[in-house]
């Protein structure tokens, strides 16, 4: 599809955007581990390029019951490539498909999930975040790039947020929304405090190690309807443990973790403040503050209630208009289109606001 | 200036201890706060109506960068059902003020008049 073809799509007039999106979450992909094999030195670098080198990171538990597995089905690429992994199908399908101004890559290359051999894991993050400097953000400024840590070692994982914290197109830390740690805890400190020293965003995403409250059940639908626990509980970690206490100025985001849980988790919060600050009097403030102020939410993947003024009620709810940020998630298979995924609902001024002003500020984008 | 009502004697308790005292139908929780400062407020939690004089009164907790518990001059009750902290400075909780001021705890004014705290009426 060109890209003028897909911008004027009117599948019943509505839908059309014409305004610019900021989407934030965008999957750019390693073709294999061995794409890393270049940015890696000795001996790192032979532990992926000899023969039952390393395969990479924890791989996932369930089969994809979807008809293009873990990507929308026409961002399957030929010959085996993995969805995400081309620049210009993604250009094509989301870049010029749609009016975006800017897409932030979030990637899926996690090496705080690797649990064993911690140096091998420092060493892969630096290699990817080059990797993505030279594939991705060379190649179109309409691009932003997160970088990846090895959040294991934070003293090490604040040294490599230094060295690339000053790029123009890095806006953003990634990490694991992990069911392993609490990442609010004192030991990641550093972690945090690179990310505001260098005025960078620090964003939670699922991988394939994030597990559920009850582990991994049976089933793939079990594992995708639960997984928002996993950001709740590292949300309620950060604001517990200090963290924006310790750094009013940070900036996090909780990607395709859902936002519709919020209100419940705002009240939820503040109510066990007031019984329980005595336990964190370094906690300061209502809890929900923080999250207002100092925490923003990915709008995909955007609920679908029977009633879509529930949607907007919802938001309402959060108290806030600046928390909601669009994004797609492309290539997956539960893209949001920026021109659907919103219900009329939600006033213009904020679909304007979730669409593009709220990723500006946030990211500081203007 | 209404009815006078002695509360307690000026030295009777220490600071932080605390006293029940009936004023007509009311029953009031006062507390020695400071050297010669006492707070009175209702003895039932605005929250969800428990006796006040089975929580606690203590010292408000805080903590400076080093994350370590340090106590504040002032005292906060703290209930006994729901562990709700209130200010006894302010009746507020201890971290929350103006609208975010919920429940409140109303405080009476107190005076110390010689020997004796009296509260009017």
């Amino acid at each position: 599809m060109s890209s003028v073809a897909a911008r004027d799509r009117d599948f019943d007039g509505r839908d059309r955007v014409s305004e610019p999106v900021i989407d934030i979450d965008v999957h750019e992909m390693l073709t294999s581990v061995s794409e890393l094999a270049p940015y890696l030195e000795e001996p790192w670098r032979s532990r992926i390029t000899m023969p039952d080198g390393w395969q990479g990171l924890p791989g996932f538990p369930y089969s994809y019951p979807q008809v293009g597995g873990l990507a929308r089905a026409d961002a399957v690429l030929d010959e085996g490539a993995p969805a995400g992994s081309s620049y210009e199908r993604l250009r094509e399908q989301v870049l010029d498909a749609y009016p975006i101004e800017r897409a932030i890559l979030t990637g899926l290359f996690h090496p705080t999930d690797i649990g064993v051999q911690p140096e091998f894991a420092i060493a892969l993050a630096s290699a990817y975040n080059d990797w993505l400097v030279d594939n991705w953000l060379r190649k179109d400024e309409r691009l932003l790039g997160s970088i990846a840590v090895a959040a294991q070692y934070p003293d090490v994982a604040a040294r490599e947020i230094d060295r690339l914290g000053e790029h123009e197109q890095v806006v953003q830390v990634m990490l694991p929304a992990t069911s392993r740690d609490v990442l609010g805890r004192a030991f990641y400190a550093p972690l945090f405090e690179a990310a505001v020293r260098n005025e960078l965003a620090v964003g939670f995403h699922q991988t394939n190690d994030t597990h559920t409250a009850v582990g991994l059940p049976p089933y793939y639908i079990e594992w995708h309807t639960a997984i928002p626990q996993v950001w709740q509980s590292q949300l309620i970690g950060l604001v517990f443990n200090g963290v924006f206490d310790r750094l009013p100025d940070l900036r996090v985001v909780m990607i395709e973790g859902g936002w519709t849980w919020l209100p419940s988790l705002l009240w939820r919060l503040d109510l066990n403040y007031r019984s329980l600050r005595r336990e964190v009097p370094w906690v300061k403030r209502m809890p929900s503050d923080y999250v207002r102020e100092n925490v923003g939410f990915s709008s995909q993947p955007m609920e679908y209630p029977d009633d879509p003024r529930d949607l907007y009620r919802m938001f309402e709810m959060v108290g806030s208009d600046r928390f909601l940020m669009f994004a797609t998630d492309y290539p997956h298979w539960d893209f949001d289109a920026p021109d659907r995924a919103i219900p009329p609902a939600f006033p213009a001024e904020v679909r304007r606001k979730i669409l593009y002003d709220n990723a500006a500020d946030f990211y500081r984008l203007r | 200036m209404g009815e006078r009502h002695v509360l307690c004697g000026l030295r009777e308790l220490q600071p932080g201890d605390f006293r029940v005292v009936s004023v007509g139908s009311r029953e009031l929780l006062i507390v020695r706060t400071g050297e010669e400062s006492f707070a009175a407020v209702p003895n039932i939690c605005p929250h969800q109506g428990a006796r006040l004089s089975n929580g606690r009164v203590e010292r408000i907790w805080t903590a400076g960068d080093g994350r370590v518990h340090e106590p504040l001059e002032r005292f906060a009750v703290v209930c006994p059902w729901h562990n709700f902290e209130f200010d006894l400075s302010t009746g507020c909780p201890p971290y929350a003020a103006g609208e975010r001021c919920r429940p409140r705890l109303r405080c009476q004014a107190v005076l110390v008049e010689g020997e004796d705290v009296v509260l009017y009426t």
